[in-house]
């Protein structure tokens, strides 16, 4: 333990750490405040004039303008917003003739609630969205989650045509989620871009204060002394990777708190009510609202970094060049981003590496939002179990290689 | 009480860095000599076990040291020759980081690191970051650091390096007092500051051990062939192709007190001079390789 505190109180004390520790905390309000600058509506006025509403008084607004939609999203709450913009668009004869102030009083309001029945009403073959016009409101009364339901069968046929266990997956987890779903509408899809980017963020600083932690030692020579000590082996190796693991685990849960308390005390904490499908898309699987996503994206994002870190470490107690582990952790630390570009969609390698599920469109929540499948034998397993799984081996094994590297690196 | 070095070899990819080196080292203070390349460093790092021999073994009172692991690295200090820090680390930080290591009771770390601290004379600045000091005073923080733990066996790679005149004084006569029922073990380039405190020596040359001796067993071989002599000026450039001149001092008229060796008188006037260590050294390696505390 006193081996533990005066590590954590070394690495701490560098001045390279407070900078690294400095910016992650700064990045955190600068990347939870953003979405919220990019939030704006068009406010009609008593007067027949609109006033564009900007950032935290647009999200204002925009709570209470949508409140008459909170709640459950029934079928006969669905079929009435359909009826209502049908009648409206009737009216006026196609929806872009329908005046600026009668759109936003009556359409934009609503428009949460029937967004996600072109989706569901789409065609079963191309799987192109369905006009709002042609709905039968009648037919949304009728089997408005039973269409949610075929429409995603439809789309599991298209994208894995060959793999009935992937189908069966998603048809199955489709079928356990809460029903009706919940709608309070507040945050927005950047915010939770933003969370993921910010993970990345962090996972690049974090990356940056573990490169040195044993290659620095060899860099400087100071190992050479370390090493002759009698606790200088294995207790050593497993105190930096301890207290520099327990280091970034405060960081992340710092930050992370940080950046979640001004996203939620700006967009408002009802929203985190809503259903997962309600913000993204309505054949979604993930069974669970917009605060459990914001905890699953911090556990996950906590599992990947965990994992990069190891990593990192591994690579520290092998090289002895800091700069060498840095840039080869970086690109590690990139790597599912730009496979998964390349290859456009998940691959095993963008989805196993330590890293899988920090980055762009590779990310966790873009696992959780997309129809990733990857396969052995006629086996199908989602991706975000995959990235869940591979990270959570990880951890432990690139750990324990790096205690093991330390303790047989040979002074050179 | 020994350190057994029995056939120890180590070759990097081109060059056999130690080779075939058998040593037994007693209790006392053990000088190793020998010039840049010799292969000290190498042989340290093994005694150290932190480098791994390609063949031989090195056992502390019969037990491999190597399978001994923490119980050889309690009884152990080192001092390598490049003395490594984080930078971040301030003198008291960095030897209290050290005793953890060490397992140095916390109780007895804070009287151990005042006491070392007294003794360097560094008490002053042991607030102040290491990467801050001088060069004599980063190298006695090292020395320091090696000593933390009262080591039974305490191995120092040019530990006087960068050190002044006083303090390699002062650090010659804290070994003699320390060296009591130990093995000390120092490299160093500067003769003078093994000379009279090492109970033995070992000479080193191209990875081989040459001679082992007390420092009057030593000189012995060179007994009736260290010369001295005053010389012409103008006459130097001459004596200095001829002969292996070891030192030279002017003197007033132009003229110059040298000192050289050789089997027999060279110059008209030369006296017989009382042996050195350094002298057997500059015999040994005639290329240099030698700084002289007093040339």
């Amino acid at each position: 333990m006193r081996l533990y505190s005066l590590e954590i109180k070394r690495v701490l004390k560098a001045k390279r750490t407070l900078i690294l520790l400095a910016i992650a905390l700064i990045m955190s309000i600068v990347m939870a405040y953003l979405p919220v600058m990019f939030e704006s509506i068009n406010r009609p006025n008593a007067d027949g004039t609109i006033t564009e509403l900007d950032g935290i008084e647009a999200i204002r607004f925009k709570r209470l303008y949508y409140s008459k939609v909170y709640g459950e999203v029934t079928p006969q709450k669905v079929a009435d917003a359909l009826q209502s913009y049908q009648s409206i668009v009737t009216e006026y004869g196609s929806l872009n003739d329908v005046p600026l102030d009668i759109y936003i009083e009556h359409i934009l309001a609503i428009r949460p609630l029937v967004k996600g029945l072109t989706e569901a009403f789409g065609d079963p073959v191309t799987g192109i969205a369905a006009d709002l016009m042609e709905i039968d409101p009648e037919e949304v009364v009728q089997s408005y989650y039973e269409k949610c339901a075929a429409h995603l069968n439809d789309v599991m046929k298209n994208e894995q045509k060959d793999y009935p266990t992937a189908w069966q997956h998603a048809n199955k987890k489709y079928a356990e989620l809460e029903k009706p779903f919940q709608l309070y509408y507040g945050i927005s899809r950047d915010a939770f871009d933003y969370v993921e980017l910010y993970i990345l963020v962090l996972s690049i600083l974090c990356i940056a204060v573990a490169a040195p932690v044993f290659a620095g030692e060899y860099q400087t020579g100071s190992d050479s002394i370390l090493r002759c000590t009698k606790y200088g082996h294995t207790r050593l190796a497993i105190t930096k990777v301890a207290a520099s693991s327990s280091i970034f685990v405060v960081v992340f849960v710092l930050g992370m708190t940080i950046h979640l308390l001004i996203s939620d005390l700006a967009f408002g904490t009802d929203c985190l009510k809503s259903s997962f499908q309600m913000l993204f898309s309505i054949i979604n699987l993930p069974n669970f609202n917009l605060g459990q996503l914001q905890v699953i994206l911090v556990l996950a994002g906590l599992l990947s970094l965990l994992a990069s870190i190891s990593f990192t470490l591994f690579l520290s107690a092998k090289f002895k060049d800091s700069l060498t582990v840095l840039l080869i952790s970086l690109v590690v630390l990139l790597m599912p981003t730009f496979v998964y570009s390349a290859f456009a969609g998940a691959t095993w390698v963008s989805s196993v590496l330590p890293s899988a599920g920090i980055g762009m469109q590779n990310n966790f929540l873009y696992q959780l939002i997309n129809f990733n499948y990857l396969h052995i034998g006629e086996v199908s397993f989602w991706t975000p179990y995959i990235i869940l799984l591979a990270a959570a081996v990880e951890v432990p094994a690139f750990l324990f290689l790096a205690v093991h590297s330390y303790c047989k690196h040979q002074v050179a | 009480m020994e350190l057994k070095i029995e056939h120890i070899s180590k070759r990097f990819k081109d060059k056999t860095a130690v080779d075939d080196v058998s040593l037994t080292l007693t209790t006392g203070v053990w000088g190793l000599l020998g010039a840049n390349g010799a292969g000290k460093t190498t042989l340290m790092r093994m005694i150290a076990d932190i480098m791994t021999p390609n063949s031989g073994t090195i056992s502390f009172d019969g037990k491999d040291i190597h399978k001994m692991g923490a119980e050889y690295r309690n009884i152990f200090g080192f001092l390598p020759q490049d003395f490594g820090y984080s930078r971040d680390f301030t003198v008291k930080d960095y030897l209290e980081y050290v005793a953890a290591l060490k397992d140095v009771p916390y109780k007895e770390t804070i009287k151990k690191i005042n006491h070392l601290l007294d003794i360097l004379t560094l008490s002053d600045v042991k607030g102040k970051k290491i990467a801050k000091l001088s060069g004599g005073m980063k190298r006695r923080v090292g020395i320091a650091q090696a000593m933390l733990n009262d080591p039974k066996i305490l191995v120092m790679d040019e530990p006087t390096a960068g050190l002044d005149p006083g303090e390699r004084v002062r650090f010659r006569n804290f070994i003699s007092e320390f060296s009591h029922d130990r093995i000390v073990l120092i490299s160093t380039h500067i003769v003078s500051d093994i000379e009279y405190i090492a109970t033995r020596n070992a000479i080193m040359k191209e990875g081989k051990i040459v001679d082992v001796g007390t420092t009057n067993e030593l000189i012995k071989q060179i007994e009736g062939k260290v010369w001295s002599c005053v010389v012409p000026a103008e006459k130097m450039i001459e004596y200095e192709m001829r002969l292996h001149i070891i030192n030279q001092r002017n003197e007033d008229n132009d003229r110059i007190s040298i000192r050289y060796l050789a089997e027999q008188s060279a110059i008209d006037g030369s006296v017989t001079a009382t042996p050195r260590l350094e002298d057997l050294y500059l015999r040994l390696f005639p290329q240099g390789g030698i700084e002289k505390e007093d040339i």
